[in-house]
């Protein structure tokens, strides 16, 4: 496949935090002695085509929102490369991140701590349009505002509102009016619709859907709610302790998940069965299966790519007995 | 016993007073819970299923709530009409709360375990049984004359168990009056008699709490931290919530809430913000904790894929009035309500759902300053009928514990099918019993 087909390219990314390292107990040492690093993102890599819905999920901590953020150089990564569009945007200055959030948009977790409180929704909104398309007037702005909020499922009367005015599922429509307002390739979401209520995620994701066929838009959606990702995505990457576990298509991942974090985060999918949730069993999961031993070939954790759109972290020992 | 009702709304409406008007919150809802069970309250945000909880709870601001009518009882008591001062009495003892986020209710200045402690002081009063189960443990209480503990104690019960017996007969009397005016009078002044009782009571209470032996409390600490499964709970006691993940949080604030020994618990939303496994976690434990301890649970959510986990009961409510309710089998087997349909339509199916657009329920939930004429869903509904733009329908009775109002269960009504996605995941579900049944 051509490398033009995807629009994202991560290689080998790595986002270390220093802390403090837990054996200093006083604070001179904690502050001023040595750190380690956190692995948030541990070396993951990925590919998202163009027009497709990359899904990631994993528990919190696991580093899925902070592979959002380094894309979108809220970070800066400590190691591995990161393409888009066919421009290498590992390292930006600031008027080249400046420059990238054109084309590339976030919607966060918590829409009240991605506001300012300060503003109302016509200034959110149209902040961006202001920045970037600087020739437009106010009244195309508020215009086009006017529009987005239609689109998002909010009417007219609520642009010259505050924050505190609106409930969570609101005020997170707001957000996404806010990614919009650019026209941009990329959406990053990060648990955007977590907060949301059923049936106002239904219509922001197939709001999402089409706006996906209009504009030819490209979304990385992270979420723990995995019956919304299947449904949304086309790629989905399972994510543990800033590893990339399995790597597979939407379909493949439901019906044929090799890695056993895969098949217990699953399992903890409620259903709308009552009967059905009454006698099911839970898959439980232990973390320290990834306590591997390092001087043993066969215990060291690889890639292994099963197909041409399945791959699995884990050791050959592993693989041998999953896939058994 | 098990069947003894906790709490009775009757047609309760709450305003509130705003600079653009009155906000009809609540308009008219009736809700029974009882012990041992597990009731579900679904709806979207602006349903009114918290302003439902907190005036229960009795946390509703004073300055611009207005209750226009209805009663919330408990014990017998109207809540609505007693003194502000006295809540404690009545519902501080009967429930407890776990809110969505579990930092939010916890202190960040204070232990684990000392934030249990505070909770259980005010409402827990050790029995005789659990002090000699403590020495038979720990060895015996040192400077604690445990015969006049005991004595106090059964004296304190015994008057508590005396005073609620008069009380019931004279309600019971009360009732058969029949003048209107009279039996109300006589209704006010045997519940002041009541609460004068109670406030009596809570003197003797903390008397006898004052007596009760610190080591008794930190031994509870511990046990409380046992029951919602924490694995190290000395250790636990000891940290901070910060140093905690959330589901970790979310297991305090279900400690704290236990501590109190509630008989009823009401949850608000408090898996949203977890992940999925903690979530399936969390309900397990409320599950099993409510079979050992037998409180009843209100369950506030959005999820019905929670509540399908979760419920024996549930309540669909929308802009301020329950439109549905049912077992929890009636409502996803045998939804009536087109609110309800789509609310299941708009949930993707795992096994079922491909890739064509998800069901939406179009529009969004009236404002409830104005709330439109008929049925508050007629505007959305695609489903609505002439009539439901007229007149508001009544709850039309389906079984005995299901019930919904929509004029399509009229008999006059058209007969409607609900929407295809949705029977065909009913079929599927049943199939899918049918099979793991035989």
């Amino acid at each position: 496949m051509a490398t033009n087909d995807y629009i994202l390219e991560v290689e080998g990314l790595k986002q270390y935090f220093s802390i403090p390292s837990s054996e200093k107990k006083t604070i001179k040492e904690k502050m001023f002695g040595a750190k380690k690093d956190l692995k948030a993102v541990d070396g993951v890599s990925f590919n998202v085509r163009r027009g497709e819905t990359f899904g990631l999920v994993g528990e919190s901590g696991s580093g899925k929102s902070t592979i959002g953020r380094s894309i979108i150089k809220l970070y800066d990564p400590t190691g591995g490369k990161i393409t888009f569009d066919g421009r290498d945007i590992t390292n930006l200055d600031k008027k080249g991140k400046m420059e990238l959030t054109n084309d590339m948009q976030m919607i966060f977790q918590d829409p009240f701590a991605s506001v300012n409180p300060r503003l109302t929704v016509e200034q959110i909104i149209g902040e961006g349009i202001r920045i970037h398309q600087p020739e437009k007037s106010k009244e195309e702005i508020k215009e086009k505002v006017i529009e987005l909020l239609e689109k998002v499922g909010l009417n007219e009367y609520h642009i010259s509102r505050y924050p505190h005015e609106f409930s969570g599922g609101q005020l997170q429509r707001v957000g996404i009016a806010r990614s919009l307002a650019v026209k941009p390739k990329f959406i990053i979401a990060d648990e955007s619709i977590s907060a949301l209520d059923v049936s106002i995620q239904a219509q922001v994701v197939n709001l999402m859907k089409q706006l996906q066929n209009d504009f030819e838009l490209t979304f990385l959606f992270i979420a723990h709610d995995l019956s919304m990702v299947k449904y949304i995505s086309d790629t989905i990457g399972v994510m543990y302790k800033g590893k990339l576990l399995e790597l597979a298509s939407a379909d493949e991942i439901y019906d044929n998940p090799v890695h056993p974090y895969t098949k217990s985060l699953l399992s903890a999918i409620p259903h709308t069965d009552p009967m059905f949730e009454k006698t099911r069993t839970r898959i439980t999961y232990d973390g320290s299966m990834h306590d591997y031993d390092l001087s043993n070939p066969a215990k060291t954790p690889k890639e292994h790519q099963l197909s041409d759109t399945h791959r699995v972290y884990c050791s050959d020992e592993e693989l041998a007995e999953w896939t058994k | 016993m098990t069947n003894e009702t906790i709490l009775k709304i009757k047609d309760l409406k709450i305003n509130f007073s705003t600079h653009a008007g009155q906000v009809q919150a609540i308009r008219g809802v009736d809700l029974k819970i009882k012990a041992g069970e597990i009731t579900c309250l679904v709806g979207e945000s602006g349903s009114g299923k918290s302003v439902l909880f907190k005036s229960i709870m009795g946390l509703l601001p004073e300055s611009n709530t207005r209750y226009l009518g209805g009663r919330i009882i408990i014990d017998e008591i109207d809540v609505l009409q007693i003194e502000k001062d006295d809540f404690e009495l009545v519902r501080g003892h009967l429930a407890a709360m776990i809110f969505q986020d579990p930092m939010t209710s916890l202190n960040p200045v204070f232990t684990v375990g000392s934030q249990i402690r505070e909770a259980m002081e005010l409402h827990h009063l050790p029995t005789r049984e659990q002090i000699l189960d403590h020495e038979e443990a720990y060895g015996e209480i040192q400077g604690f004359d445990k015969e006049a503990y005991f004595a106090a104690h059964k004296n304190y019960k015994q008057a508590q168990a005396d005073f609620d017996e008069k009380f019931k007969a004279e309600q019971k009397r009360i009732r058969t009056i029949e003048d209107e005016v009279e039996r109300q009078r006589l209704f006010a002044l045997n519940v002041e008699k009541k609460m004068k009782f109670l406030r009596e009571n809570r003197e003797t209470k903390r008397k006898l709490q004052n007596i009760v032996p610190r080591r008794y409390g930190d031994m509870r600490v511990i046990e409380c931290l046992d029951l919602v499964g924490i694995k190290d709970p000395e250790a636990m006691a000891k940290q901070y919530p910060h140093q905690l993940s959330g589901g970790m949080r979310q297991r305090i604030v279900i400690a704290i809430a236990l501590a109190c020994e509630p008989k009823l618990l009401i949850c608000d939303e408090p898996t949203t913000a977890l992940d999925v496994t903690i979530q399936a976690q969390i309900l397990e434990l409320i599950k099993e904790l409510q079979s050992k301890l037998n409180f009843a649970v209100l369950f506030i959510t959005h999820d019905l894929g929670v509540v399908a986990n979760i419920a024996d009961y549930v309540s669909v409510m929308y802009a301020g009035k329950i439109v549905e309710s049912a077992s929890s089998r009636e409502l996803f087997y045998e939804p009536a309500h087109p609110y309800t349909w789509g609310l299941l339509a708009s949930m993707p199916d795992l096994e079922l759902d491909g890739k064509q657009a998800l069901f939406t329920i179009e529009g969004t939930p009236p404002n409830l300053l104005n709330p439109p004429k008929g049925d508050a869903f007629a505007a959305r509904n695609k489903y609505a009928l002439k009539v439901d733009f007229e007149y508001e329908p009544p709850m039309f009775k389906i079984t005995d514990t299901h019930y919904a109002a929509t004029w399509l269960l009229d008999e006059r009504a058209p007969s409607v099918n609900m929407p295809e996605s949705v029977a065909t995941k009913i079929a599927f579900y049943k199939e899918r019993e049918k099979k793991n049944g035989n």
